[in-house]
Order: structure tokens, then C-alpha cells, then sequence
């Protein structure tokens, strides 16, 4: 064993015993977290995220608070003090470096044990995780630099639903609308929470729990029309239980108009490589979810 | 047991004759006990490990079952105190030793994750592998080392640390909630930490 994989042994293997020792040490290991995210290593900053089990048990907060404060918060912060025409994928490859979301899937990053754990905690990751990759589409469609042309800002405009708890606004074109699906163009990390969001409203319905309470409480808190495309797709396979609650997203137009090209798109199949057969359950899944309606 | 014990100042001699059976493994781990019990110090026991150890030609299982004797004993910890500083001469070479004894031998596999294997076709190896990836302590066995490790991990040689923390990692996996040292481990664990971590300023805030 040479020096450098002793260290990096020793270091990963400590860090592992603190990451689950949350339970008897909650206040330091919150701190260790809290410093880790601002100033740690790349390797210590990728083990906490993977080490999501023993977090979200006992500090389901405080790992979210990492989560979101490693990729959200920073990123925005660091496109404001830079050009406005950032390349769009910048977010995605640093996710993309620190957890490994390919291929999409419900159970790929800590989404749907946060959601399972700590349904609170759960909506929140996933939402400012949604929301900020759809402030991002918003802020690209108003730049003037795109794609290394020079063009007319648009200004896209918001689809607003009335939901039991108030209005509330949705952004998205046709694109995002499907950013819930494997297939769409949405970055992995977001297609993987969308679909963990999906899979737990499944389970929740499935459970007996209230559709129009359950559509309100995740949709409330979304900014983003693929999670009207979500919910769409859960009333679509419960309508008995979900009528009620879909009725303020089927009463707009511009989901029927949206959800078109999602039918169209599932119905093409999917794209599968997996030479090592190391992806069976998740392709499974997602020929699955296809065969909804 | 008794005639191995009838061979004990020639033991390696005896083992030869009678062409070093593996069966009789368990027997000169029986015999470690047996000599640690009935004197008042550790000199016989370590007397005995030291022919094995200068038999070169002995595979090492031989050593390993008189150096982990202790560990099956009732008064673990009393030996342990008393064969601190040979376990820790060397640069704690023995007790690295055992340390990885305990580590490989004294754990079960986590049958937990059997249903996990159904779905896969592996052969047999390749499953108990798998169940052994992170192996349940023998809690009765283990319950003491901890107990004498935690107490004496600042006078242990560097040397030892990394097969030590691969123990602290294995019973902060398996040990339930709450349950016995699993704060004194954390402890530990986040100071050594502090200590290694090149990036990480804990004073800033």
C-alpha cells in the first residue's frame, strides 16, 4: 500500500465512522458538515453526499442544508459575479462530478430515502433543486448571448393554477414540462429527483393518503411545470383517488398542450446501453412508468 | 488440549510430528488460554508464542490462534493489560496482528442482505463475499478489545491506527442506535479526523 492510498484510506474510512456516529454526536457532526461544505476537499465533500443513510436518520436538515448549499447556493452566487451567459451546463457537471445520477432513476442520489425519511426535508431538496434549474431556464431565454449568437431576449411567461391553497405559478415550455421523464433533456440530478418525487407520490397514493392534500402540499412548493407533468401522470394512473386533485392542472390548456409531446416522447421506447447488465431494475422501471398512459 | 500442553516448552516440535494438522488449530487456542489462566502473568503465554513466531516454517494460522487467545477468554481485558507491551513492541506488529484477526475471524456474515442476492446469479464464494463486505461483529468477542482499545489508543504506535479505525468503522456500522461506545468512537474517530484532514479549518468559525 504506498502512502497516498494509506492516507486516503484513513481519512475516507474516519470520515465514515463520524458521518455514522450522528446518532450519539449530532452537534459535531452537523458542524463537520457545515465546515466540510465550505471548506473540504472534493473527496470529503463527495463521501458526505453518498453517505446520505445515517444523515438523513438523525440530521435530515443539516444534510439537505449540505446538499443545497454545495450545489444551489453556490452556483447562482458564482453565475451573478460572472458573465450572465454562463454555460448552462456548468451546475449540472459539478453534480454531476460529486454523485453519479446516470442513468436517471428514482433511487439515484438521496431524493426519494430524504423523501421516505423526512417527507418535509425531502420536498425541499427536491424543489430548490427544480426551482433553481428552472430559474436557470427562465434567466437563459432572457440572455441576449446564446449559444454563441446574439439574439431577441424572450420573456417566457408563467402558467398559473389555482391550487386549494392559492394561485400559483408555473414555469416551463414543452421541454421542461418532461424533465420527469429519463428521456427528456432535463440534467440528471434534477430528472432523478423528479422521478424519486414521483415514485413516493406513487407509494403515498398507494398508501390511502389524500390526493388533493398530497398534489397541494408537493405542487405548492414547485415552481416548475414537470412537476405538474407528474402529477398529471400519478392522477392518470389513479384517477378514482386523484380526480379531484387533478382537476386545477386539466383545466388548463397549456398542460394539455404539454403533455401531448410527453405521450409522444413515451411512447418511442428507450435508448438502452447497459453492455454489463449493470442496469436491469432501473430500465425496468422506466419501461414501467412508459406504459402509463 | 492436555497433551498439547504436555508439549508446551517443545510445542512447534510436537506440531511437526505429527505433521501440523489443521484440526488442531482450535487446540492451541485452547492451550493460549489455558496457560494464560493458570499463571499469574503472561511470561508462559508469551513464551509460547515466541517459539511459534521463530518457526518460520509454521503457516501463520498457528500464531494468529495463540495471539487471539486472549480475545476468547472471560477476562479478555485483564490479559490484554498484561500483554499491552508486547502486543505494542515492534511497532505494534502483534497487536496489528491481532487486530486483524479480530477483523477476519471473530464476525459473522450479514445475513441481512441475503434477499439482495436472489436476484443475482453468483456462485456461492461470490455471495458469502458479498454478506462479508461489511461483517457483523461476534459482539461477546469484540465487546472487550474495544473497551481495552478505546481505553489505550494514545499509547498505541501510529503503526496500528489504520487496522484500529477499520474496527471503529466496522462496529459504527453494525452497533445499534445509541448503543455502547459508539459516542467514545465518534469522539475518537473526529479528533483523528481533525488531525488528518488537510482542508479543513475548524477554527474558522
Amino acid at each position: 500500500m504506498t502512502r497516498n492510498d494509506y492516507r486516503e484510506e484513513y481519512e475516507s474510512r474516519l470520515r465514515s465512522i463520524v458521518l455514522h456516529s450522528a446518532d450519539v454526536l449530532p452537534e459535531e457532526v452537523a458542524k463537520y458538515l457545515t465546515q466540510t461544505q465550505k471548506y473540504g476537499d472534493f473527496e470529503a465533500q463527495q463521501q458526505i453526499l453518498k453517505a446520505y443513510n445515517p444523515l438523513v436518520n438523525h440530521l435530515a436538515k443539516d444534510y439537505t442544508d449540505f446538499f443545497l448549499n454545495l450545489f444551489v447556493t453556490k452556483v447562482e452566487k458564482r453565475r451573478a459575479a460572472r458573465h450572465e451567459y454562463e454555460d448552462e451546463n456548468l451546475d449540472a457537471d459539478k453534480v454531476h462530478l460529486h454523485i453519479d445520477f446516470l442513468p436517471p432513476a428514482p433511487f439515484q442520489g438521496p431524493f426519494l430515502y430524504t423523501l421516505a425519511h423526512d417527507e418535509d426535508e425531502g420536498l425541499r431538496l427536491i424543489h430548490t433543486l427544480v426551482n433553481a434549474s428552472t430559474r436557470y431556464w427562465r434567466k437563459r431565454w432572457k440572455q441576449r448571448y446564446y449559444h454563441g449568437s446574439f439574439r431577441e431576449p424572450i420573456h417566457p411567461l408563467p402558467i398559473q393554477i389555482r391550487l386549494p391553497s392559492g394561485e400559483h405559478e408555473f414555469w416551463g415550455d414543452p421541454r421542461v414540462y418532461m424533465w420527469f421523464r429519463p428521456k427528456s433533456h432535463g440534467l440528471d440530478g434534477v430528472v432523478s429527483a423528479l422521478m424519486a418525487l414521483e415514485h413516493w407520490m406513487d407509494m403515498q397514493i398507494q398508501k390511502g393518503r389524500d390526493a388533493v392534500e398530497l398534489f397541494d402540499k408537493v405542487l405548492s412548493g414547485s415552481d416548475c411545470v414537470a412537476t405538474l407533468g407528474l402529477c398529471l401522470g400519478i392522477a392518470m394512473a389513479y384517477v378514482d383517488k386523484c380526480m379531484h386533485a387533478a382537476l386545477p392542472i386539466v383545466s388548463s390548456p397549456a398542460i394539455w398542450r404539454m403533455d401531448i409531446p410527453r405521450l409522444s416522447m413515451d411512447s418511442t421506447g428507450n435508448i438502452e446501453s447497459d453492455p454489463f447488465n449493470r442496469y436491469q431494475q432501473i430500465y425496468k422501471l422506466r419501461a414501467e412508468l412508459d406504459q402509463r398512459v | 488440549m492436555r497433551i498439547l500442553d504436555q508439549h508446551r516448552h517443545n510445542l512447534v516440535d510436537f506440531l511437526r510430528s505429527v505433521n501440523l494438522p489443521l484440526g488442531l488449530l482450535r487446540a492451541v487456542q485452547l492451550l493460549g488460554i489455558f496457560v494464560l489462566e493458570s499463571s499469574s502473568d503472561v511470561t508462559d503465554w508469551i513464551q509460547l508464542i515466541t517459539q511459534v513466531e521463530l518457526a518460520t516454517d509454521l503457516a501463520p494460522k498457528w500464531r494468529q490462534a495463540l495471539l487471539s487467545s486472549p480475545l476468547i477468554s472471560t477476562n479478555a481485558k485483564e490479559f490484554l493489560d498484561k500483554a499491552e507491551l508486547f502486543l505494542i513492541a515492534n511497532d505494534g506488529i502483534r497487536l496489528n496482528d491481532l487486530l486483524v484477526a479480530l477483523r477476519t475471524v471473530q464476525v459473522n456474515p450479514d445475513s441481512s442482505l441475503l434477499p439482495l442476492t436472489e436476484s443475482i446469479e453468483q456462485t456461492s464464494d461470490a455471495i458469502l463475499s458479498l454478506l462479508l463486505t461489511y461483517p457483523i461483529p461476534r459482539w461477546n468477542v469484540w465487546l472487550p478489545m474495544m473497551a481495552w482499545l478505546l481505553e489505550n489508543a494514545n499509547k498505541f504506535p501510529a503503526s496500528i491506527r489504520l487496522e484500529m479505525v477499520r474496527l471503529m468503522e466496522i462496529w459504527q456500522r453494525k452497533a445499534p442506535n445509541g448503543a455502547i461506545y459508539r459516542k467514545e468512537i465518534g469522539e475518537l474517530a473526529l479528533r483523528w479526523l481533525k488531525e488528518t484532514e488537510r482542508t479543513y479549518d475548524y477554527d474558522k468559525e
